[in-house]
């Protein structure tokens, strides 16, 4: 009962990694209008399914090296497990309330990290030793992953707007239109395959401490095909709020800017992985559309990106700190009674979450307005904007 | 703190990497507009003009990009498919 409840939660973390990262991928396409909104997200979908499937490198090696889980087994692995995983949702679905591109991944690893050390103590995550640890697996790669992709995505945006300078602009626009097409297509495969896997993996760890499966099994493909189902039915959702902040609230995006930004995110999503510095999906892509707007000399808006960058400070503490509560109720009210509660915790928080939102709905409908002037994501006056910068 | 340089070593593969194809791919690809634009102007009596190399260029410029993305996902999914198909790609175990 309790495995079941930690598959469901785990299940349910991946489709909000789904909604939660859309705008990664179609943001750019869709506030270019290379795609109509329905169309992108289903794209999007389709390819996060195919790419789940593609490898499964990063699923064996998630929370390895951040939580030492080893000397504990069964049930209270189980329940530290679901405490972090309700801890990522309930973040993840703040930040999307709010319109904030934050990094599903550190979610998830905070609200692990948070409800290990509630059950275990400091000693139980690994903070710094050797190639392992919380600084250089999560903070280090948190710093580089939007420097890297802002000085490429600028870098290629430059290049771009050099090479195909004087040509004629409806032409350019068309033939950019096709490219963003494709590059959109790329993230979203890269997305599948690194996201969804994560997923695979808290699974692949429950499912090992029930003693269904040894450390040493393959991936079930059932829970490869769970997975890939769960995360590409919560990409079609689409993450509406999350997509207009990328699409139409850092910078003003034309075609090759958006081209050239999900190239610089899919070039650095799948090669990152393969060098073993892994950097976060969402992070990349900020810092992407970031920089295609420092590389045409267009207006960034700072304001917008600062929230972002509290967001992602916030990100891990936060979902640490939820987790961690949720280990304490359940541990306090123990055993399945403990987890049922959480479980309803997590399902009125959702609940809540989800009505809040519909006070001011952002669909298919106004995805590509940026509400100017509209606190709290005012836009500052260009006088401002100098300070901020 | 010996780790942590090697992390900054494979650091600068990773940016390489992100450079070679983060924008080396873009740039192709700009070219490629470039060059497609190019293929067929209509001059002021109406005449349509085609210019072959140019067309050419740009397909080129396609091909090695739809190569480049091609290589690359089969590299991402070479564990999965010697695992389910026992193809062995990249020469690896």
């Amino acid at each position: 009962m309790v495995l079941l409840i930690v598959i469901v939660t785990a299940l349910a973390f991946d489709f909000t990694n789904g909604f939660h990262d859309t705008a990664n991928a179609m943001a750019t396409s869709i506030a270019t209008g290379a795609l109509k909104p329905r169309v992108a997200v289903a794209l999007s979908g389709v390819l996060n399914l195919i790419g789940a499937f593609l490898s499964v490198s990063v699923a064996a090696t998630v929370a390895k090296g951040i939580v030492q889980l080893n000397d504990v087994g069964g049930q209270d692995l189980l329940v530290i497990v679901f405490a972090g995983l309700v801890g990522g949702i309930l973040w993840n679905l703040l930040t999307w309330l709010l319109g904030l591109p934050s990094s599903s991944s550190h979610a998830l690893f905070g609200g692990l990290i948070g409800s290990t050390i509630a059950a275990l103590g400091w000693n139980g995550v690994i903070w710094a030793s050797g190639s392992e640890g919380v600084l250089i697996k999560i903070v280090l790669p948190a710093i580089l992953a939007p420097v890297i992709a802002a000085m490429v995505g600028a870098i290629a945006t430059f290049l771009v707007y050099r090479i195909t300078h004087g040509v004629d602009e409806d032409k350019a626009n068309e033939g950019f239109r096709w490219g963003q097409i494709g590059s959109a297509s790329l993230v979203s495969l890269a997305h599948g395959t690194n996201d969804a896997q994560k997923t695979m993996g808290i699974i692949f760890l429950a499912l090992v401490a029930y003693g269904t499966l040894d450390k040493d099994d393959h991936m079930p493909l059932w829970v490869m095909a769970a997975c890939a189902v769960a995360i590409a039915l919560g990409t079609y959702l689409g993450g509406w709020r999350i997509i207009r902040t990328l699409g139409k609230g850092l910078v003003e995006i034309e075609s090759p800017q958006g081209l050239s930004a999900e190239s610089t995110s899919a070039a650095i999503i799948l090669t990152s992985a393969h060098f073993g510095l892994p950097l976060s999906t969402t992070q990349t892509a900020t810092g992407a559309i970031l920089g295609t707007g420092i590389g045409k000399r267009a207006e960034v808006r700072w304001r917008v990106m600062g929230r972002m960058a509290v967001a992602w400070l916030l990100t891990l503490p936060m979902a640490g700190i939820v987790g961690a509560i949720c280990w304490a109720i359940a541990h306090l009210i123990g055993g399945l009674a403990g987890v049922l509660v959480v479980f309803a915790i997590l399902i009125a928080g959702a609940l809540g979450i989800y009505l809040r939102s519909r006070r001011d709905p952002v669909g298919t409908h106004n995805v590509n307005e940026w509400p100017e002037g509209v606190p709290p994501a005012a836009t500052p006056s260009s006088v401002e904007q100098n300070h901020a910068g | 703190m010996h780790t942590v340089i090697t992390n900054l070593s494979s650091l600068w593969e990773v940016v390489l990497a992100a450079l070679v194809f983060g924008a080396g791919v873009p740039a192709v690809f700009a070219f490629a507009v470039r060059w497609w634009a190019q293929a067929e102007t209509v001059d002021a009596e109406g005449r349509v003009r085609r210019n072959y190399p140019a067309l050419a260029g740009a397909l080129i410029c396609v091909v090695v990009i739809v190569m480049v993305v091609i290589t690359g996902i089969l590299f991402t999914a070479k564990a999965f498919i010697a695992h389910q198909f026992g193809i062995h790609l990249f020469g690896q175990a």
